[in-house]
């Protein structure tokens, strides 16, 4: 079997570190019998307390277990992939046993299963309620005005002793006013107060972004279309994935999975998967939801390619995605992907945001970069032009760990203020070393305002919020 | 902090004046959107300041270069390795963790990179102690980065002057590793640190200094008998029966020949109803432990502090005999560890073997035993223990087995042993690299109860470690 895996890859799909750690024990051929291949899959069996069958599509890394496990993937589903990475001669190719023939089959079935017939649509009730969401949604308007103009009366030093329920109520008259995203910028601006030094200055700012949210969506019509799908998407419309199929972007292509970042809440899981088309060279953001502790729909491993069909969320700057069709297996992804300057990221991320201007974040590879500490929790990423973008956290063990202070390629989530990093790739020594970068790394610099300005910045602002 | 800031901050309504232009596009357009009043016109400005300046940020000035790590001279393990290392670091009670590193010193790799946090990160000393020579040049360089990797951090400085501005702790492993690698230089330090440090500490270097005890440490230890701390003062004449030649020692045996006597069997009386002070100031405790006579506890330190002579089989076998056997028993076995009588051993261990345990000088007198035993004299008691289904004993013994047990225990498997799977966690990390079958018998059995549930359950655990080691093995030859 040619399984283009590596452990790395399939240890970023555990759930957690127990998982992991009970999955790479059991990545021993000798812990399996019955271990088998197709086209569709692999399998094996594992003798535990009882005999459990496990078996994982190679399209997607989705693996199905009969052990009792409530995580995804189980223990014996991370070993069996494990063993795949390391020792894919183990995996005889054979006729799928029934158990695994089912399990492909069903799945099959359910991914071609046409949607639910629709209702045929009643144009007048359909706009009906279009117009009553409007309303309400403007009313939720008129009331967050209100409440973030009586706040700045009061003075943001204030918003320091307000308890979690100013915040709180505040967002759930926006949810009641069916403006979800708003609300949850809402709870966001609670949670960062007094969070760090500059909160007051973040504080105005994330303020200022809702006030032009607001703004934006009472002239929605009047915006070119891109634009107006972002401020309805961003208030807290949503789309259904028909619809992002019938009105976004298609674009087919080789993707890689460059990385990703898991939120756990409460409840909820978020995961922000960012890929990359080889061809088009177009970023992506799927993004995906679990609740429970359940699995993510789309199994997505960073460093792994697929070819497949991604379907943008219509906007004027495309960035999330869903994947509409997979056309072949996930393979294992060339090492580290191309990377750019951080003059050319930072470019990038301008002009994004002269399209979308509340754009939260955008993805960004650096190429030689070399990680600098400062006093206390202070980092930055150099890179050989010597410009520096600073990072987000305190700990940098990892990227230290794997660079040991030589320049590497980085992934990281840029916001306009940090740089979240997600992950490190060593450079090869005399592979992607470039003599002339190093000798330019002696000179840093500062690139500001007055310097190299990213292009027409203000022009497309003002072009985007009319 | 801008105007703008300024004025948020504190509030328009103590605020009536509008912030000074910022001199961007932004206050035209803010303008031209009428907004309906003050705080609206100022939200929407700092919105499109907000957007500009996300855009538009300066870039920090770089901090100072670090400078980096030199080029490795050992081996990065391939990749198999590194998946089962990262098994082992995440894993905390793993023993195996000392055997692979052992392993990655003698093939010349280090500790991969991306591990070196999780490996750095490690409070268990044995471990640190093996992580020092795999951690490679990168490891070493990235310990400086955080405190608590600071142990793996080359040394700055000599030893002499690390041993004055450390820690106690630090000061406590700086004499061990001075007594391993500078003997003259540790006795130097010790007795010019002896006055100012704490007495647990003063009694703590005592028990270092017993480790690597020298006929000549005599002179330096007897003026420490005045320490102004009692448990000091005994801990000091304690070291001291260990030197046949002290003063200490010599009252001892004055002392012993007068209560105890072998020929062919032994004679022994009590000491006197009082304990004389005499002999507290000689190292005798006074108070004994729970379930044993004062007079008893007495005989037992004073037996135990002489230096074995004589044939010691006999000598063993009539304090068997003896009515005060466990006295006996417990002091022979004392001094023969004190002395380092290794004759003593073998014989010493058969008779705790058929000696309940009781309370003395010594906690686990078979467990001791066992882990010193010399091979020659340790392989024909494994095997007897195997033999007489009193697998236990093994646990004790010190790894890797000798072959020929190894195989025992191996053909043994074939029958369903129950007791045997008591062992199974020893087993897995002492069968010699030699003798690591890759499948494990299973034998049969007449029913699957409770008991052979938890035999077949620790087989598997068993076979799973062998499996680990071997792949650890194969990439560390």
């Amino acid at each position: 079997m040619s399984l283009e895996l590596s452990s790395a890859q399939v240890e970023s799909l555990a759930p957690d570190a127990a998982a992991l750690l009970a999955g790479r024990k059991l990545a021993q051929a000798s812990a399996w019998s019955g271990l088998g291949h197709s086209e569709r899959a692999f399998w094996g069996e594992c003798q535990g307390s009882a005999l459990y069958q496990t078996r994982v599509a190679r399209v997607d890394l989705a693996a199905k277990c009969s052990c009792p496990s409530r995580k995804f993937p189980c223990k014996h589903g991370l070993g069996l992939m494990l063993l795949a990475a390391a020792e894919p001669s183990s995996f005889p190719a054979g006729a799928e046993p029934e158990w695994v023939k089912s399990w492909l089959d069903q799945r099959r079935e359910a991914a071609s299963k046409p949607a639910a017939p629709r209702k045929p649509v009643d144009a007048v009730a359909q706009s009906k309620r279009a117009d009553k969401r409007r309303d309400n949604v403007l009313a939720g308007l008129d009331g967050l005005e209100a409440w973030m103009a009586d706040l700045l009366r009061q003075g943001l030093a204030r918003a320091q002793s307000q308890s979690f329920n100013f915040w709180d109520n505040q967002a759930r008259r926006l949810v009641d006013a069916q403006a979800p995203g708003l609300a949850s910028r809402v709870r966001w601006m609670g949670a960062r107060v007094a969070a760090s030094e500059d909160w007051a200055a973040r504080l105005l700012d994330d303020l200022g972004t809702l006030a032009l949210l607001a703004h934006a969506y009472r002239k929605v019509d009047e915006l070119e279309p891109g634009l107006a799908a972002d401020v309805r998407r961003l208030v807290g419309h949503s789309m259904e994935a028909v619809e992002v199929v019938a009105h976004g972007d298609l674009v087919d292509d080789d993707w890689t999975v460059l990385g990703e970042v898991t939120e756990d809440d409460e409840r909820l899981s978020t995961q922000r998967a960012w890929l990359r088309g080889a061809r088009s060279g177009r970023n992506a953001m799927v993004l995906q939801f679990s609740a429970g502790g359940g699995r993510f729909a789309e199994t997505l491993a960073a460093g792994t390619r697929f070819a497949g069909r991604l379907a943008f969320w219509p906007s004027a700057a495309p960035q999330r995605a869903l994947i509409a069709e997979r056309k072949g297996e996930a393979k294992r992804a060339p090492e580290a992907p191309r990377g750019e300057s951080v003059r050319g990221a930072l470019e990038r991320y301008a002009a994004a945001l002269g399209k979308v201007p509340w754009l939260e974040r955008e993805a960004v590879v650096l190429d030689a970069v070399t990680l600098r500490l400062g006093e206390g929790a202070s980092a930055q990423l150099v890179d050989g032009e010597g410009l520096a973008m600073p990072l987000y956290g305190q700990e940098h063990e990892e990227l230290l760990a794997l660079s040991g202070g030589h320049p590497m390629t980085v992934l990281g989530e840029w916001d306009g203020y940090g740089l979240r990093v997600l992950k490190g790739w060593k450079r090869e020594p005399g592979v992607n070393e470039k003599p002339g970068v190093q000798g330019a790394e002696g000179e840093d610099r500062k690139l500001g305002v007055q310097g190299a300005e990213p292009p027409a910045r203000g022009a497309n602002l003002e072009a985007s919020t009319p | 902090v801008s105007d703008l800031l300024k004025i948020a901050i504190l509030g328009t309504a103590q605020n009536p004046d509008a912030p000074e232009p910022s001199g961007t596009p932004i206050d035209a357009w803010t303008q031209a959107t009428k907004p309906d009043d003050r705080e609206s016109a100022l939200l929407l400005l700092a919105g499109g300041l907000a957007v500009l300046k996300r855009a538009a940020r300066p870039t920090p000035a770089p901090l100072k270069r670090l400078e980096p790590a030199p080029p490795e001279t050992r081996r990065t393990p391939s990749e198999r390795l590194t998946r089962l290392l990262a098994a082992l670091f995440e894993e905390t009670h793993s023993e195996l963790i000392l055997e692979a590193l052992d392993r990655l010193a003698s093939s010349g790799q280090r500790i991969p990179d991306e591990l070196l946090p999780i490996a750095l990160y490690t409070r268990a000393q044995p471990v640190r102690e093996k992580l020092a020579a795999v951690l490679g040049e990168r490891g070493r360089w990235l310990a400086r980065f955080n405190d608590e990797w600071s142990w793996a951090a080359p040394a700055q400085g000599d030893l002499e002057a690390r041993f004055h501005e450390g820690t106690a702790a630090e000061r406590r492993a700086l004499l061990e590793s001075a007594f391993r690698t500078e003997p003259a230089l540790a006795r130097k330090l010790l007795t010019e640190a002896w006055k100012k440090e704490k007495p647990e500490q003063r009694q703590a270097w005592l028990e270092l200094w017993s480790q690597h005890l020298q006929p000549e440490d005599q002179s330096l230890i007897e003026p420490l008998l005045n320490d102004r701390s009692a448990p000091v003062r005994l801990a000091v004449a304690r070291l001291l029966w260990r030197l046949p030649e002290s003063a200490v020692s010599k009252r001892m045996q004055q002392r012993a020949a007068a209560l105890l006597t072998f020929h062919k069997q032994w004679k022994a009386s009590l000491p006197p109803e009082k304990l004389p002070e005499d002999w507290l100031a000689d190292g005798i405790e006074e108070e004994p432990p729970r379930g044993i006579g004062r007079r008893q506890w007495w005989l037992a330190q004073l037996l135990g502090a002489l230096p074995p002579h004589g044939d010691p089989r006999p000598a063993v076998e009539a304090a068997l005999k003896h009515e005060l056997s466990a006295v006996l028993l417990d002091g022979l076995t004392h001094a023969a560890l004190i002395h380092r009588a290794t004759d003593w051993y073998g014989p010493l261990w058969d008779a705790w073997a058929r000696q309940p345990p009781r309370a003395g000088l010594l906690d686990k007198p078979l467990e001791t035993l066992s882990a010193l035993l010399p091979l020659v004299q340790a392989e024909p008691r494994m095997r007897a223990a195997l033999d007489r289904d009193f697998p236990e004993l093994l646990k004790f013994f010190p790894r890797p087995w000798p072959d020929a047990i190894a195989d025992r225990f191996l053909e043994g498997l074939r029958f369903y042993r129950p007791s045997w799977s008591r062992i199974f966690d020893v087993a897995a990390l002492a069968l010699p690299p030699g003798k690591l079958p890759e499948k494990l018998p299973v034998p049969g059995v007449q029913s699957l109860d409770t008991t052979a549930h938890f035999y077949f359950r620790a087989l598997d655990q068993l076979q799973s470690t062998l499996a680990i080691r071997r792949v650890l093995i194969e990439e560390t030859r």
